[in-house]
């Protein structure tokens, strides 16, 4: 048996392991989707919207909201295609500029947390309607 | 008796422990010296912090500051506009602050434009980049 000396494979495996990590950045879009979303609040829930709230949303990432959110456009790309797939198809077909931007704007959602609103602006653990995890289990069931 | 390979061990730890130190100062330093040649001047956190806390115009006047959403207290989490804990700005607190560039120049850029409705200079972004890793 050939035998290194433990040193020279220690620093080999050191080489191999500072190529190795900035490799493994290679991510799926729904990984990429939670990490650019997720920075400022939870990746809400993509078949919350019709595809073309996406599209419109993922457009116009530099105007978001009163926030500048832009991306660099291949991101940007990768993120609206994952967005796009898993979007609802329940809603009427409609042009992308009348596209809803708001779930806190859908009839369904204000039915649901009629009087939340203004208890979630007010709790400073919650902050806002929009911070889901404020109320909600955040495992994908939504469950309160 | 069999011997504990202990020389293995001390040398991962060794080659993690350099492996990570490298990752975190040198590229935030890397990142200052750049902000700095560009400006052409020394940085200041002092005038850092002073950009910071200052109540700016011409961005969304819901955020007038960096300090709307990182706190007059960059020591401290802050929160987005829909509440979402942002971890501190401080490196001695977050010490992964500040190491990526890309990273870097995403936020001021967004940032910035959200909070001035301009880009940030050179020299205002190292000195931001000095007062949070002066804290
Ligand atoms: C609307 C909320 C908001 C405002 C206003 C804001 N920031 Fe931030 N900032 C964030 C969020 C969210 C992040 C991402 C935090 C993270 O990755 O942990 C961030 C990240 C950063 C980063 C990058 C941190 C890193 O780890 O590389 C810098 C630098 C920064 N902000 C500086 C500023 C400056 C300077 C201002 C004022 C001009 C400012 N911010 C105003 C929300 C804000």
């Amino acid at each position: 048996m050939i035998r290194f000396p433990k040193a020279a494979t220690a620093a080999a495996g050191c080489l191999m392991l500072a190529i190795a990590l900035p490799a493994a950045g290679q991510q799926t879009a729904a990984e990429l989707a939670t990490q650019e979303c997720s920075a400022c609040h939870v990746l809400y829930p993509p078949s919350f919207l019709p595809p073309q709230s996406w599209q419109r949303i993922t457009s116009t990432l530099d105007q978001h909201f009163g926030e500048d959110a832009s991306l660099p456009e291949d991101q940007a790309a990768k993120i609206r295609d994952y967005l796009v797939a898993h979007a609802s198809s329940r809603f009427p077909t409609m042009s992308v500029d009348q596209a809803p931007l708001r779930i806190s704007e859908l009839s369904w959602f204000k039915g649901e947390h009629r009087r939340l609103f203004e208890r979630a602006r007010n709790d400073p653990a919650i902050g806002s309607i929009s911070n889901c995890g404020g109320c909600h289990r955040m495992d994908g069931y939504y469950e309160k | 008796m069999k011997r504990k390979p202990i020389l293995p061990l001390v040398l991962g730890l060794i080659c993690t422990g350099t492996l990570a130190a490298w990752a975190a100062s040198g590229p935030r330093q890397e990142i200052l010296s750049h902000y700095a040649n560009q400006a052409g001047v020394a940085l200041s956190a002092e005038r850092g912090r002073a950009f910071f806390l200052a109540s700016q115009t011409g961005g969304n006047p819901d955020t007038p500051s960096c300090s709307s959403c990182h706190t007059a207290n960059p020591k401290n989490a802050g929160r987005t506009r829909v509440g979402k804990v942002i971890e501190p700005m401080a490196v001695s607190r977050t010490p992964a602050r500040f190491t990526d560039a890309a990273k870097v120049e995403k936020w001021f850029g967004r940032n910035c434009n959200t909070v001035l409705g301009r880009e940030c200079s050179s020299q205002e972004k190292g000195d931001i980049l000095a007062y949070f890793s002066s804290l």
